[in-house]
């Protein structure tokens, strides 16, 4: 039973740091239809402006306001790219993202790799926290000490769920109700309400990158550690979360239109991922010890290189069965 | 409806993972890795042989489980639960950035070997730190310095081109230091693009220079070739840290030798496990031994090679 407990909670370490992640492209993706690319470079930069911030000028816990910061301005430059420059969906973010790549090396100080050291971290409090938690939980067993983390999920779930419901009511609102509508088929719509799509859009966007970036920084926090290459290949864990989640929040809860359970699902999502990615490296372990070791270039086994044909498999399987018509009707093709 | 299939045949799985691992041994010696990477599947291999050597065999109920992170940070830190988890005599991480959460994450508790780490300080780790000793390799430059001097008798100018990353710029202030020490000049060119390597090369070897250094630098060491090239054209010799360089036609060096690395890793772990603790084994410095010597460059250039070096060499083709 210890063992599912752990992967439990391991899984939802890692799922609510990349929760966010999956929640920002959710915001893009979904509320604004906008496949926002930017993501890889404003992920790392949030963890670049966090290790910058932590590391020489010694700001703690306030450094995440500013990684925030740092990725509402990068989204901002994708919806300026996209509105004013009149530049398509994907390259302006890509643009944007390959563009961060060499800004975050001067965020970090000339480095590609950024250590934060144990001792101004202030996640450091959490860690010994969650050592004396778990310490207790198995009666200080040096033998066998338990590596889960009940508090900084605790204050994770916390954070989290006060960023929700502040997504929440922003979007209930009536300058978020608007958002909502800002999709580029709804242009017409919108300037017969006197409401200006571009704008909308600058602002969704960067809403979106900021809470990327602060996954970055929270990143940043748990692994003690930024580097340049972390946001690559970042939007695959995203997308598998995002479309994850709704499969999930579909069993109980058929329609995705109210606003609270596709909110949820990204978090849920990332979770999920994390889940299937730990249960099957764990089933690989148990098929390694049942082998003998067997040599790493022996085909049979799952490497750690297979995590993205798992991720692209979950892609497909979770679309294989979706429903594809209502009432007779195809619905149109979605990522 | 069917999602609720694929919840149920999740937790199925995990039942089964359950029952599988309440038989799992308790010796078992978790090693995480970054990526697949030569150097680090060198070390990797070379480590697993010593310890089957030293009697860590699956016949005597001994495993090790190797997990890379396949390049990711975030399944680094998820490798690193999963590995510490398991409950290890001992686990080993190779190269820094699978460290770091590996120290993050211990905090003291098992035993931790690290290999392959150029800077521990740099990633919190101190001589102090509970529990955790391992092994940092380094350029030798004092030992790069002999040898230079050895096969060019008369070094008056020594030239180095260095790009800005962490690794070269070191190098670059340790040659001087060491050059300033010896009254030997110090002729160093900055370069910012790897294009830039070759002018600036002429450039120094136009002022006269007695030879050329590469230290362990990735932009220079991928333009090894053209360097030898100009240098060899002008009679300079080159000399380089790395065994990749000196097959490429550099003069001489001393280079870490990967193999013995790992053996030194596994022999190690075998001390930690034994005192069932890394608290007592003291961190260690691997320097670059092995002495690398190019015979078609040293035809070429026309060296007389001393006696003793001839016979510590290792000749390359």
């Amino acid at each position: 039973m210890t063992d599912i407990f752990l992967i439990f909670d391991n899984s939802l370490y890692q799922g609510l740091q990349y929760g966010l992640l999956a929640l920002s492209l959710f915001i893009s993706l979904r509320l604004l239809d906008f496949p926002d690319l930017t993501i890889e470079g404003s992920f790392a930069a949030g963890a670049a402006t966090t290790f910058a911030c932590v590391h020489y000028f010694g700001l703690g816990v306030i450094s995440l306001f500013v990684a925030t910061v740092v990725g509402f301005l990068a989204g901002m430059c994708t919806g300026m790219l996209h509105t004013r420059l009149r530049i398509g969906k994907l390259l302006s973010g890509i643009i944007v993202a390959v563009g961060l790549y060499s800004i975050n090396f001067r965020i970090m100080g000339a480095q590609a790799n950024g250590y934060i050291l144990p001792g101004e971290n202030p996640a450091s409090v959490l860690r010994i926290a969650n050592a004396a938690v778990a310490g207790w939980f198995t009666g200080n067993n040096p033998a066998r000490p338990l590596y889960v983390y009940p508090v900084s999920n605790a204050i994770l779930l916390i954070g989290i769920a006060l960023i929700i419901l502040a997504i929440f009511v922003f979007l209930r609102s009536e300058r978020g109700s608007v958002l909502r509508f800002t999709r580029a088929e709804n242009k017409l719509f919108l300037e017969s309400i006197g409401q200006d799509y571009a704008g909308n859009l600058v602002v969704g966007l960067g809403m979106a990158n900021a809470v990327a970036a602060l996954a970055g920084g929270l990143v940043a926090f748990a692994n003690g550690s930024a580097s340049l290459t972390m946001g690559f290949g970042i939007i695959l864990v995203a997308l598998v979360a995002v479309v994850l989640g709704e499969a999930i929040v579909q069993v109980f809860h058929r329609e995705l239109t109210d606003l609270w359970p596709v909110l949820l699902a990204p978090i849920f999502g990332a979770f999920a991922y994390y889940l299937i990615l730990r249960t099957v490296q764990e089933l690989n372990t148990a098929w390694q010890i049942h082998h003998g070791a067997p040599d790493p270039t022996f085909q049979l086994q799952y490497f750690q290189t297979d995590v993205k044909l798992l991720s692209v498999a979950i892609l497909v399987v979770i679309s294989a069965f979706r429903r594809r018509q209502v009432g007779g009707v195809y619905l149109p093709e979605r990522l | 409806m069917r999602i609720r299939w694929f919840i149920t045949v999740g937790i199925i799985l995990m039942v089964f993972f359950n029952s599988c691992s309440q038989k799992q041994p308790k010796k078992v010696i978790s090693v995480a890795t970054f990526v697949d990477h030569v150097v680090l599947n060198t070390i990797r291999d070379s480590m697993k042989d010593e310890l089957r050597n030293l009697g860590y065999t699956p016949e005597n109920g001994w495993q090790i489980i190797v997990k890379s992170a396949n390049g990711q940070p975030d399944l680094a830190a998820a490798v690193a639960d999963e590995l510490l988890n398991m409950g290890p005599a001992c686990i080993v991480s190779i190269s820094t950035p699978s460290t770091k959460p590996v120290f993050e994450k211990n905090a003291g508790r098992l035993p931790h070997v690290y290999s392959f780490v150029s800077f521990p300080s740099s990633i919190g780790i101190k001589e102090s730190s509970p529990n955790t000793t391992g092994l940092s390799d380094g350029v030798d430059f004092e030992g790069s310095f002999d040898l230079i001097q050895a096969l060019v008798p008369n070094l008056k100018r020594i030239a180095m081109v260095y790009s800005d990353e962490p690794n070269a710029v070191i190098s670059k202030n340790e040659m001087q230091r060491i050059a300033k020490a010896r009254g030997v000049e110090f002729v160093g060119q900055a370069i910012s693009k790897e294009d830039e390597i070759v002018t600036a090369l002429q450039s120094m070897l136009s002022r006269g220079v007695d030879a050329v250094f590469v230290g362990a630098d990735s932009a220079v060491v991928n333009k090894i070739v053209g360097v030898v090239e100009i240098a060899n054209a002008a009679k300079v010799p080159v000399f380089a840290t790395d065994e990749g360089s000196i097959k490429m036609g550099v003069l001489a060096g001393l280079s870490v030798n990967y193999t013995d690395f790992g053996r030194e890793t596994a022999r190690v772990v075998d001390k930690v496990i034994r005192a069932k603790s890394a608290d007592g084994v003291p961190d260690l410095r691997y320097k670059g031994n092995d002495l690398l010597v190019n015979r078609t460059a040293v035809e070429k250039l026309g060296i007389r090679l001393p006696e003793d070096i001839r016979k510590r060499a290792k000749m390359l083709p």
